[in-house]
């Protein structure tokens, strides 16, 4: 996997006008819940292979897993409204949640994460990671956040698909 | 502020069930464990032992074997194969070779048991099958391999009339654009047209290739070039087979050959093509137990014959990575063949669960699959083990 791929995978997984949607905080509470998610990403980047091992699980096999599961996450955020914007503790708390959890470290975003890692190693994911998430802290006008997630929902299904080969016809 | 609390915490129950949802819901059905076991040379080593002990223990005097046990009921089901026979001799002389004790001997029968058999056909000669009207090609691709394989180990040329014999024979089977006729027509004396097998290609590919090895320059090349390049570039499609066929005799076709040319692109191209189709059914066979929840999730586990041709598989393209480099990934092919062989030796009964049978000699050093075993069983498995011994010793 080259960088240039693991870069769009984060984003589409992100799904940054999508995850700005759902966040009424100002900006630099998202961009601090930003931060602290693409701390629990690199973690989780460092131990993947460690991580996979202890599962049994080989590079592969966890990508047919996160072809899977983006396929449906993709198809999930193409057909469904953008999500209203929910309540969150108040002032920087609010970095903690909602925006780190339970909006931005998502399960799936924690599936690429260890699978990227394995597959193009933490830099890739680290630098990845930083650009999907920080988009989530730039302001979006409204009018674009439907377009902009219909093409993150799309991006992501077609790198389902490619993530699901690739791991299929793997030796 | 009731409202505002309840809205925090109920984001919150939310994101933890889909947490948990999502990550019970993975591990149960997509990414469940692949137990591929850690396995020791020396371990796989005793593995491939006591199937030879299998082997000696279970051939009668004149050198045929039990061909189908069912082990519950101690019952010989009866039946036999030639190709198999072939196959499971030239297994035998790869134990030999790595110096597995009565190996030699055991295959030697296994070849008189060949040689009395021989009949004249193509120019050459074949193995026949008596009774029948026409002759699968099989038999004869791998005894010439075992013979090349004898002779690599003993040094002997005994066989060596035999060898060419069996080459013209199967050279006389391939058509102009490689493709193998599957059987031979003992009263035309000719190939039976239009009629091709899934793995006689493949075979015929392999010890045409190995006999360019054992007398270059006698003509045996160019004809194994020509059905590598149907195996590589025709055949799936002229034969209508789909899914394209897991054909680990191409695998150990394109080893052989690599031993004595370097591969052209086309031919690295079907090794890498062969491993993506060797590799997924090696991963999801280790995710599949005798447990209720997996018989339902993966299905039932494979046949010992199954996994260890995968095994064989596996080696080949490994063997191809050390004589050509890491070609299109293919050194992942250690991996996956670290990984069968340590699914057959976790699946082979060993002498002590072999107690609990009727017979245990007859149960001994075998796999089973419903509690029944065929030939093929062993001459697959065994094979798989003593390849990977090379990949296991060079600590790849």
């Amino acid at each position: 996997m080259s960088v240039w791929l693991a870069i769009v995978l984060l984003i589409a997984v992100v799904n940054p006008a999508r995850r700005r949607a759902e966040l009424a905080n100002g900006t630099p509470v998202i961009a601090a819940g930003a931060v602290l998610t693409l701390g629990a990403v690199a973690l989780l980047g460092w131990w993947g292979n460690g991580l996979i091992d202890a599962l049994d699980i080989s590079a592969p096999t966890l990508r047919v897993g996160v072809g899977l599961v983006l396929a449906v996450g993709g198809l999930v955020d193409l057909v469904r409204p953008l999500p209203g914007r929910g309540e969150g503790v108040a002032g920087m708390g609010g970095a903690v949640i909602p925006v780190f959890f339970p909006v931005l470290f998502r399960p799936e975003l924690a599936l690429v994460a260890v699978s990227v890692s394995v597959d193009a190693g933490l830099g890739a994911l680290t630098v990845a990671a930083a650009i999907g998430l920080g988009l989530v802290a730039v302001p979006t006008a409204q009018r674009w956040a439907r377009p902009l997630n219909v093409v993150a929902a799309t991006a992501l299904i077609v790198l389902a698909v490619d993530r699901l080969i690739d791991g299929v016809f793997a030796l | 502020m009731n409202q505002y609390r309840s809205t925090i915490r109920g984001r919150i129950r939310l994101g933890a069930i889909t947490w948990v949802a999502f990550l019970v819901g993975l591990r149960l059905l997509i990414l469940q464990p692949e137990r591929c076991g850690t396995v020791t040379a020396q371990e796989v080593r005793a593995a491939a032992l006591a199937t030879v002990g299998w082997l000696t223990v279970n051939q009668a005097d004149d050198g045929e074997w039990l061909y189908r046990y069912d082990a519950p009921a101690g019952e010989d089901l009866g039946g036999y194969n030639i190709t198999r026979h072939a196959g499971l001799t030239l297994s035998l002389y790869q134990a030999a070779a790595e110096g597995l004790a009565d190996a030699l001997a055991t295959a030697d029968r296994g070849s008189s048991w060949l040689s009395e058999r021989l009949v004249e056909a193509g120019g050459g000669v074949t193995v026949d099958e008596p009774g029948a009207s026409t002759v699968p090609v099989g038999a004869s691709a791998l005894w010439a391999v075992a013979l090349a394989e004898r002779r690599f180990l003993t040094g002997e040329d005994d066989f060596d009339d035999v060898l060419r014999g069996l080459g013209t024979f199967l050279a006389s089977q391939v058509e102009d654009n490689g493709a193998v006729a599957e059987r031979w027509d003992r009263r035309d004396d000719a190939p039976v047209a239009g009629r091709y097998s899934v793995f006689y290609t493949g075979e015929a590919y392999f010890a045409l290739a190995r006999l360019e090895r054992v007398f270059p320059g006698e003509g045996f090349g160019p004809v194994a070039d020509r059905v590598g390049h149907y195996l590589a570039t025709e055949r799936d499609d002229a034969e209508d087979r789909f899914p394209p066929v897991s054909d680990h005799w191409a695998a150990y076709g394109l080893a052989e050959t690599a031993s004595w040319r370097g591969l052209s692109a086309t031919e690295q191209e079907y090794a890498v093509r062969l491993g993506e189709i060797f590799g997924p059914q090696i991963r999801y066979a280790s995710q599949r137990t005798e447990s209720w929840f997996t018989h339902r999730t993966r299905g039932r586990q494979t046949l010992g014959a199954g996994l260890g041709t995968l095994g064989e598989g596996t080696t080949s393209l490994w063997t191809i990575t050390q004589l050509e480099g890491d070609v299109g990934g293919l050194e992942a092919a250690a991996e996956r063949s670290h990984c069968v062989a340590g699914l057959l030796v976790e699946r082979q009964i060993d002498a002590v669960e072999a107690r609990e049978f009727q017979d245990p000699e007859r149960v001994a050093g075998a796999w089973f699959q419903f509690g029944v075993t065929q030939m093929d069983d062993q001459q697959h498995t065994l094979s798989a083990l003593l390849r990977t011994l090379p990949i296991l010793e060079a600590g790849t």
